[in-house]
């Protein structure tokens, strides 16, 4: 990256904190692609389309989808526009958006990535970023997304929260949301917020551990499932020899059994707690 | 608790066992038939902020109730808590499995003092083969007060002399109410903000709302707030972030009943009738409307169902409104519904909580025996099925002004309330104390001598006052927001400058930012 690509990137990058004002996360915005004579990075607009679909809450709406709205001629005006906010801003204005993405794609040596964020009501530009790249590359997704974290508003992004699931015996089964989403021990899950989340860990011959979690934007919760054994014992009686000494006492044992288990109402279950 | 060890075909299969002890097997699987029972259990995680002044401290005991979902039947358990400092634990007894529960959690001191709070509003079944865990917020009923100030913040588990019983927030509001146990809702002209219950910080961006917000409540379990207006009412997705603006007149006091099974309403009361304050104010008249919103549709519309009686306050429960008639003294249900009728002068604050309606009216003084007592604050009590009333009247309220030339301060005037008026409530958790804002209004007349010339001036008080009250044994503390003391005429007079006593010598706090008068007040897991 040049010097002077770093300082527009770095100035776009303080123009898009000074315009995260609050705004509507679900106002329509389309994004436009202007090329000055240069197929380099094809397709770059429908990723940033994708992206935003993706990552944002906006109504987002691609070339393609605007020039349904807008006419067959759309891609002449955006030539025609040369890039200027304000031409490109009328263009939004007709198609009912409220900001205006335009994508830029020129090469002087390398391929010179631009994207403008255009308010339509103003027609200014809100927040620039600009990247050159080696020509022949492509950004990667994760490319991609720094540049719309730059150039759109925190509140534009979908929200997210991180649950740890963590279990205490490996291989179980893990469940969220209806999901499956592998066994155990597993990554931390990033999943969309606010929103509860029914979680099952399982595995045989273990109480199936449930739970229900509510999870927060931004919040990282930590699910700790302890799997016990049926019985909620530990596993004592495996041993083979209790086993043996079990056996001989469960003969004179059955009647009593049989009475303090109907005796005990069976249908109770013990709430135990734990403060955290 | 008896516990019975269970040993399953399942457990047994997967361990191996059955193929290496085949003479054992049988008189097993005898046993295990004859005894088998339940293996689930109700897991209970009661989670209290990591840290700092907000996470309950001192707790020794534990009571979790619980409340069958279908019958209302309530049960609580008491019990130690076990262990110390992270790893605290304990063991509630039994609930009945198949049968939805809710479930809420108390901590207490060893002087019983109530220092957390949780509760959930999902209900959960036990289940006799699983392990079903609930997690509880538990947070400390620390209560909002709202002025034109930063929310001042009390904290009730706290004795009065702690340096943290009173605070500040940096937000202002109308209006902070309890949305769950995880957040409550600061609502201001600038929108509806959340704040964590764990920091009291905002958690997440404002939420826009348009009007002027008067007041505010939110829907039990549905992360939703009706926030009354000048032109009606906002519902307001705490979640979505967005608000659905429903037209009714001004909506003074908002309030929602309902239940989820059958749908919740929002109750809005326009045009509020005050209480008359102060002895010269006209006499209590005036006519409300009350008007139903149901909630949960696309499309909501405002539905007139009272006009004409005049209501200073309104609740809601299961059943429907609750209005608090400050001019026939009375609190009652609003159009048709249950039999409800509780006798309260100069009613003018209600809530409900549970299966409990509370009110606060106030005693006109007295002034016909040898010893006259000022106006004071009833608080009173019914069941929602109109049961089981009771009211208690607080201390005569009186605000003593002391003349300021006297570096002795041996010349004081005990100004009588002519009126003392509820201005809100709040029920805390549990209900074993209400929050409560009062104002009096107090006059004297000049005093002369024996030569008819003046010696006191004509004196007009106005105090506010924060009240936290155990209703059952009336031990109150008491916070001075505001006193302020108008001198009429003075010059002239022997003895003329006089101002309100400092607070401390009558027994009462002040507010460590300096005065404010408070308009509204919640706390986190109140009711209102």
């Amino acid at each position: 990256m040049r010097w002077w690509v770093l300082a527009v990137f770095a100035l776009a990058a303080s123009a898009a904190r000074v315009a995260a004002a609050d705004s509507n996360p679900k106002r329509p915005v389309i994004v436009l692609e202007y090329r000055a004579g240069s197929s380099a990075l094809p397709g770059i607009a429908t990723r940033v389309v994708e992206a935003m679909k993706r990552e944002t809450s906006l109504d987002v709406r691609g070339p393609d989808q605007t020039r349904t709205t807008y006419g067959e001629h759309l891609d002449q005006v955006i030539v025609k526009c040369a890039g200027e906010a304000e031409c490109v801003a009328r263009i939004g204005q007709k198609v009912g958006a409220s900001d205006v993405i335009l994508v830029g794609v020129s090469e002087l040596g390398d391929v010179i990535l631009t994207m403008q964020r255009i308010d339509v009501a103003s027609h200014a530009v809100d927040a620039r970023i600009a990247d050159s790249l080696p020509a022949g590359s492509m950004p990667s997704a994760e490319q991609v997304d720094l540049y719309l974290a730059k150039l759109l508003p925190p509140a534009d992004f979908m929200r997210y929260g991180v649950i740890s699931i963590v279990a205490s015996e490996p291989g179980a089964s893990v469940t969220v949301g209806g999901e499956k989403r592998g066994v155990t021990p597993l990554a931390p899950l990033k999943l969309h917020a606010p929103a509860s989340y029914d979680v099952r860990v399982e595995k045989d011959g273990f109480v199936a551990f449930t739970t229900k979690v509510r999870l927060p934007p931004d919040a990282e919760l930590k699910v700790s499932a302890t799997l016990q054994r049926p019985g909620g014992a530990t596993a004592w009686w495996q041993h083979w020899y209790v086993l043996v000494g079990a056996s001989a006492l469960v003969a004179g044992a059955v009647g009593g059994t049989i009475y303090y288990t109907t005796l005990k109402t069976s249908d109770h279950v013990p709430v135990t707690g734990t403060l955290n | 608790m008896i516990r019975v060890v269970v040993w399953d075909e399942a457990g047994l299969l997967a361990s191996g066992i059955v193929t290496r002890l085949r003479i054992a097997l049988p008189l097993v699987v005898v046993a295990t038939a004859c005894s088998v029972s339940q293996s689930g259990t109700v897991q209970l995680e009661l989670m209290l902020p990591p840290s700092g002044g907000l996470r309950p401290t001192g707790m020794t005991t534990v009571a979790i109730t619980t409340q069958a979902e279908a019958t209302g039947a309530t049960s609580v358990t008491t019990t130690q808590l076990e262990g110390s400092g992270s790893s605290m634990h304990f063991s509630a007894g039994e609930v009945a499995v198949g049968v939805p529960i809710t479930l809420s959690a108390e901590l207490h001191d060893a002087s019983g003092r109530l220092v957390g709070y949780g509760e959930v509003s999902d209900s959960i079944t036990p289940s006799a083969s699983e392990l079903v865990t609930v997690t509880i917020p538990v947070r400390k009923p620390i209560v909002f007060v709202s002025s034109t100030m930063p929310v001042t913040t009390i904290d009730p588990t706290l004795y009065s002399n702690d340096p943290m019983y009173e605070g500040t927030i940096s937000q202002s509001a109308v209006i902070v109410v309890p949305v769950d146990g995880n957040d409550v809702a600061a609502v201001s002209s600038a929108g509806v903000q959340l704040l964590a219950t764990a920091t009291n910080a905002p958690d997440g961006h404002a939420i826009a709302i348009s009007g002027t917000p008067l007041d505010a409540i939110a829907v039990p379990g549905q992360r939703q707030l009706v926030v009354g207006t000048m032109t009606g009412v906002v519902i307001v997705d705490l979640d979505a972030g967005t608000t659905t603006q429903v037209a009714t007149a001004e909506a003074d006091r908002v309030a929602v009943g309902g239940s989820e099974s059958n749908g919740y309403t929002a109750y809005v009361l326009s045009g509020r009738v005050a209480p008359p304050e102060g002895a010269m104010a006209a006499p209590c008249g005036g006519s409300s409307m009350v008007f139903a919103i149901a909630l949960g549709g696309s499309k909501p519309t405002a539905m007139q169902v009272s006009s004409s009686v005049p209501l200073a306050d309104l609740a809601a429960d299961e059943t429907g409104p609750i209005g608090a008639d400050p001019c026939d003294g009375n609190v009652s249900r609003i159009g048709s519904g249950g039999k409800l009728m509780l006798a309260l002068p100069g009613a003018a604050a209600v809530a409900v909580q549970h299966d409990t309606v509370w009110a606060a009216g106030s005693m006109p003084p007295d002034t016909s025996g040898t010893d006259p007592v000022g106006a004071r604050i009833v608080l009173a009590s019914i069941g929602t099925n109109g049961s089981s009333s009771q009211s208690t009247e607080l201390p005569p309220k009186s605000e003593t002004m002391q003349y300021l030339d006297d570096t002795s301060a041996s010349f004081a005037r005990t100004m009588r309330a002519d009126t003392e008026v509820p201005l809100d409530l709040a029920v805390l958790p549990t209900g074993d104390q209400l929050a409560l804002i009062a104002r009096m209004d107090s006059h004297s007349d000049a005093l002369y001598d024996q030569f008819n010339d003046k010696a006191v001036p004509e004196m007009d008080a106005t105090v506010h006052d924060i009240v936290l009250v155990d209703p059952t044994t009336t031990a109150l503390t008491r916070i001075r927001a505001n006193c302020t003391l108008t001198v009429t005429a003075s010059s002239g007079a022997e003895f003329p400058d006089w101002g309100c006593q400092n607070a401390a010598d009558g027994g009462a706090l002040t507010p460590p930012g300096g005065q404010y008068t408070p308009s509204a007040v919640d706390a986190v897991y109140g009711s209102r």
